[in-house]
């Protein structure tokens, strides 16, 4: 009896989430509204990246903001200069930007900490200076205009509603690659490496393979990210791809909180809507922006989870009596 | 062309050393890399430059006044905020600097405009001709200075009593404990005057960048690299550090290409990490990295 | 079941922020009707009684002081207009600021915001390049014209887009400007520096292209980056070829340090360029920039009345500096009022963007920055003016 139960209830929630989700952008009053909620789900996504390499690696890396601007220009370059469509901008954008993960993991594996910050963060820096500065390819500061939408098979993403349903699929895809990764046995890796990268090596863990793996996934997230946001947009420049674009993405999921799934998704909404909310405030509107964010981490050092989490442990509490009774009968 | 290059890179190099020391004295006693860093430098100098235009002050007067706010702004920084995160993990101490960093430089435009400033300099700027190289006493006072600062603290931490404490209090906090130090106290204090030493680095830069609120932009991470080059934690590592990036910068921005520079320092950071992250003097295996 | 409370919390974020979105534009709605006039020719809808201009630029971070200028001039004068009953006497103005931080990205949600949610009748903006060419595609489709009185970059009126307007000098005419002075005074060999950013390599791109039509010869070309702060290597490259005098496209602070620079280095050449015509620049350079030729539509040192009445009033009003900008900008709204006024005197629709954009389309101006007529690109016709540098004070030069 428990079983069916469990059953039902398992595809009640998925349809009730799913219901939810394509209601969004019924609800949504305009495209400045629709706009943020897309940005929301690309930053989930690289929320999600960072998050395997950082919240369940510990290996932190304040130069996310390179392989989100790699993956950007390639699909701007391939679709704008060679007329590519969306899956083979999405996967180019994929492999380009995994080698360059596998370059940024072989100098970063013999470092940990804030040298592995500086490091990253270095490395951000010089993609962005060769985006400026490489201008035959990039165009330089002007950027690259024009891009299209996806179209796939037949159909049209030309509208922002419309690409919605593009970034919740990828973000949906990128949240239960990332659960089951976590489950498996490279996730089990993973976490040992963050806990004492030692012991890990001690206990037969290949620590060097797992560090440049939890690179490369982190930086196809960014790809997709990347691709997502290009064809979004349709406009890419380097002046997007800033070291501050680094610092949101870090902060995406430490906000939310690290090592968890939903954290990236908390981090996300609260990381775009915060700057909107507080436009009221003029001028200080980003000097604000910081200092919340600073009393964030300060005070709940795990991140916003645990009163989500807590929250829903008492939602939970109220719950249980009814619908043991109701699955019963 | 070339000797002149290499004293234009020793100039900028005695400041990327200044910042380096300040950098690496944070490293060596709280274990972590300060990204506000930067950004205190930028504040002391716009508080000298206030004090200057608003105050009426000589810059002679200002100067050692705006040091004293930025040691000030230092230990308010490691009391509010530092402290708090000390004990809750690494990267959150980490991203707290930068968030650091994101209010002060944020808020320094909204006071201070985001119009860059004109800074006086102490010294005089016009340009003496010594065998046929040209070179303004600024160059000169700017590397002297830098110079005579990094002697002082040296002689501060092995002479000094306080100095020798604090450094005992960085490098070995049990012992120091034990001795009867109040390591804490001493870490407070580390932190002002890391940050006094940002600000007088800014104000012997800003005459040449004029003061702007995103002056910390490049010379922030420019320091980290010059510290890490010359081997964290150690002061002749700074200043020799620091040194070098400011010569292999200007030298690489004649020779290979001028708008790559900034380049250049991230790229001597990631060979150095990879070939030697200890970096050139010190010869131990930190156990930090 | 904690995936679902996640997204329904979620979701009420969302609402929370759409709540807010709708609120905003009711209290808009509310503020409008009260400021006009009975008197008002309107049609049926309460959108028609305030003309709503948008204003796009950055207003925070490092962009901040440039997008001010554009901010304060366009208030100025909607804030004149208002205070003459408003746009034909009759129709008050709404100005709706939204900062996009120029940062592209949002810029686009800054004028969707401005289109959509405000419902603007027009849209003056952005001042960086990178900002008008990714947001210049949402008026285009929500038919509202476009004015960008400070976006430099050529693409932007190359594209096709029949809504975008700039009232500021392209490239090309500053340049042949430029190089036609340069030719006067009997320059054969010129070496130039130039910002890395699309404004400078625009520039320099175009001049190169020129230079032949003048007898000139480009000895060298180095670039720099915003943000620079040692000159010493670009100069001396230029210095060693040689040149008759140095050519530059930039922005007053790099060419304050250059300038600087080229004193402390003792390489005394003549400086000719685009970019850096900016009070700034005498505050900054002092007698280091003494001498320099700037080539610019507009500048406080011009004796015409209107000019001094904007530069007193810009002072009082902000006491701050400005750059041409500014004058565009003032010139913008005006512009803007007048294309109304005429589509009223024919009796045509104006809260129409499609109708509106005619009369913008043949707009004839007279203003602060001369009289301002648009080619089918949506490109600005305008003379030029060269000033230079004396004692400290700019002086227009008398050389046609």
């Amino acid at each position: 009896m428990k079983k069916t139960s469990s059953k039902i209830s398992g595809i009640a929630k998925i349809l009730v989430i799913a219901a939810v989700l394509i209601i969004v952008p019924i609800l949504s009053p305009n495209n400045y509204i629709q706009q943020i909620i897309n940005l929301i789900g690309i930053y989930i996504i690289l929320g999600t990246g960072i998050n395997i390499l950082t919240g369940y690696t510990g290996q932190l890396s304040l130069g996310q903001a390179a392989f989100f601007g790699i993956g950007a220009y390639t699909t701007a370059l391939l679709n704008t200069r060679l007329g590519q469509q969306f899956f083979v901008c999405l996967i180019a954008s994929i492999l380009v930007t995994s080698f360059f993960g596998v370059v940024l993991a072989i100098p970063a594996l013999k470092v940990k900490g804030p040298y592995l910050a500086l490091l990253t963060q270095g490395f951000g820096e010089i993609v962005r200076i060769v985006m400026i500065n490489w201008t035959p390819v990039t165009n330089g500061t002007a950027g690259i205009l024009s891009i299209e939408s996806p179209v796939i098979f037949g159909f049209a993403f030309d509208t922002l509603p419309k690409y919605y349903f593009l970034v919740v699929f990828f973000a949906i895809l990128g949240l239960l690659y990332e659960r089951s990764l976590i489950n498996s046995r490279t996730g089990r890796a993973f976490i040992a490496i963050r806990e004492d990268t030692d012991a890990a090596e001690l206990t037969g863990i290949n620590v060097t393979t797992y560090k440049i793996r939890a690179f490369v996934l982190s930086a196809v997230y960014c790809a997709v990210a990347g691709t997502l946001y290009a064809m979004m947009i349709q406009y890419v420049s380097p002046d997007t791809f800033i070291s501050n674009t680094s610092s949101v993405i870090l902060w995406t999921a430490i906000v939310g909180g690290f090592g968890t799934i939903l954290g990236p998704i908390i981090g996300g909404i609260i990381m775009q809507v915060l700057p909107e909310i507080l436009r009221f405030c003029g001028d200080w509107r980003l000097v604000v922006y910081g200092v919340i964010l600073l009393i964030v981490i300060l005070q709940c050092p795990g991140g916003l989870y645990p009163y989500l989490e807590r929250f829903l442990r008492f939602l939970k509490s109220k719950v249980p009596a009814n619908k043991s009774k109701s699955a019963a009968s | 062309m070339l000797v002149q290059q290499i004293l234009n890179g020793l100039t900028n190099g005695s400041l990327y050393a200044l910042m380096a020391v300040g950098v690496t004295m944070v490293y060596k006693s709280l274990g972590m890399l300060n990204f506000a860093h930067g950004d205190v430098m930028m504040i002391g100098t716009f508080i000298c430059l206030t004090l200057i235009n608003v105050g009426g002050l000589n810059v002679l007067v200002a100067i050692p006044l705006a040091v004293v706010c930025s040691a000030a702004l230092g230990f308010c920084l490691e009391r509010l905020v530092l402290r708090r995160v000390e004990f809750s993990s690494f990267v959150n101490l980490l991203i707290a600097t930068v968030g650091v960093s994101y209010v002060l430089r944020n808020g320094a435009m909204v006071l201070f405009g985001t119009n860059p400033q004109k800074f006086p300099s102490i010294f005089s700027t016009t340009p003496l001709d010594i065998f046929g190289f040209k070179i303004t006493p600024q160059s000169i006072g700017t590397i002297c200075v830098s110079l005579a600062l990094i002697i002082a603290l040296h002689f501060f931490f092995t002479k000094v009593k306080i100095g020798k404490c604090m450094e005992l209090a960085s490098s070995n906090p049990e012992s120091a404990t034990m001795m009867g130090i109040n390591v804490s106290l001493m870490r407070f204090m580390t932190f002002g005057i890391s940050a006094g030493l940002a600000c007088c680095a800014g104000v012997l830069i800003a005459p040449y960048t004029y003061a702007r609120a995103d002056m910390s932009a490049t010379i922030g991470l420019k320091a980290f690299a010059a510290a890490i080059l010359g081997g964290i934690g150690n002061l002749w590592g700074a200043l020799l550090g620091g040194l070098i990036l400011g010569v292999v910068e200007a030298l690489g921005a004649t020779y290979i290409s001028s708008a790559y520079r900034d380049a250049f320092s991230f790229i001597v950071l990631f060979i150095v990490l990879f070939v030697k992250p200890t970096g050139l003097l010190n010869r131990k295996i930190e156990n930090k990295l | 079941m904690k995936k679902l409370t996640a997204l329904l919390l979620a979701l009420a974020m969302v609402l929370s922020l759409a709540a807010c979105g709708s609120s905003s534009s009711t209290s808009d709605a509310d503020t409008s009707t009260t400021t006009t006039s009975e008197t008002s020719d309107s049609t049926t809808t309460s959108s028609s009684d305030t003309f709503k201009i948008g204003l796009v630029c950055p207003l925070s971070g490092s962009s901040a002081v440039s997008g001010a200028i554009l901010q304060n001039a366009v208030q100025m004068a909607v804030d004149e207009i208002n205070e003459e009953g408003g746009i034909n006497g009759s129709i008050q103005i709404e100005l709706i600021s939204a900062d996009d931080e120029a940062v592209p990205a949002t810029s686009v949600t800054a004028v969707q915001k401005l289109v959509e949610q405000d419902k603007v009748n027009v849209v003056i903006g952005s001042q960086p390049s990178s900002c008008t060419l990714a947001n210049m595609e949402i008026t285009e489709a929500a038919h509202i014209p476009q004015i960008t009185p400070a976006s430099s970059n050529v693409s932007i009126t190359e594209s096709g887009n029949d809504y975008i307007y700039r009232m500021t000098s392209t490239d090309t005419t500053n340049a042949k400007t430029l190089l036609k002075y340069a030719q006067s005074l009997g320059y054969t060999k010129i070496a130039m520096c130039y910002e890395s950013s699309d404004f400078g390599t625009g520039g320099y791109n175009i001049v190169a292209g020129l230079v032949e039509e003048y007898g000139i010869e480009m000895v060298d070309s180095e670039v720099y980056n915003s943000g620079d702060t040692d000159f010493s290597v670009i100069l001396g490259k230029m210095d060693a070829a040689q040149p008759d005098c140095f050519f530059m496209w930039g922005y007053h602070t790099e060419c304050a340090a250059i300038m600087t620079q080229m004193q402390q280095y003792g390489y005394d050449y003549q400086m000719i360029g685009y970019g850096m015509n900016s009070p700034e620049l005498v505050t900054l350079g002092g007698d280091a920039v003494e001498g320099i030729c700037i080539c610019t539509s507009f500048d406080a040192a011009d004796p015409d009345p209107d000019v001094q009445e904007f530069d007193t009033k810009y002072q009082e009003l902000y006491g701050t500096s400005y750059d041409q900008n500014g004058p565009q900008s003032y010139d913008a709204v005006y512009l803007i009022a007048d294309a109304v006024e005429r589509a009223i005197a024919d009796g045509a629709d104006w809260s129409s963007g499609e109708v509106l954009n005619e009369y913008i389309a043949s707009a004839e101006y007279t203003g602060l920055t001369g009289t301002t007529t648009f080619d089918e690109n949506g490109e600005m016709v305008k003379d030029l003016m060269i000033i230079t540098v004396k004692d400290g004070i700019h002086e227009i030069i008398d050389w046609q």
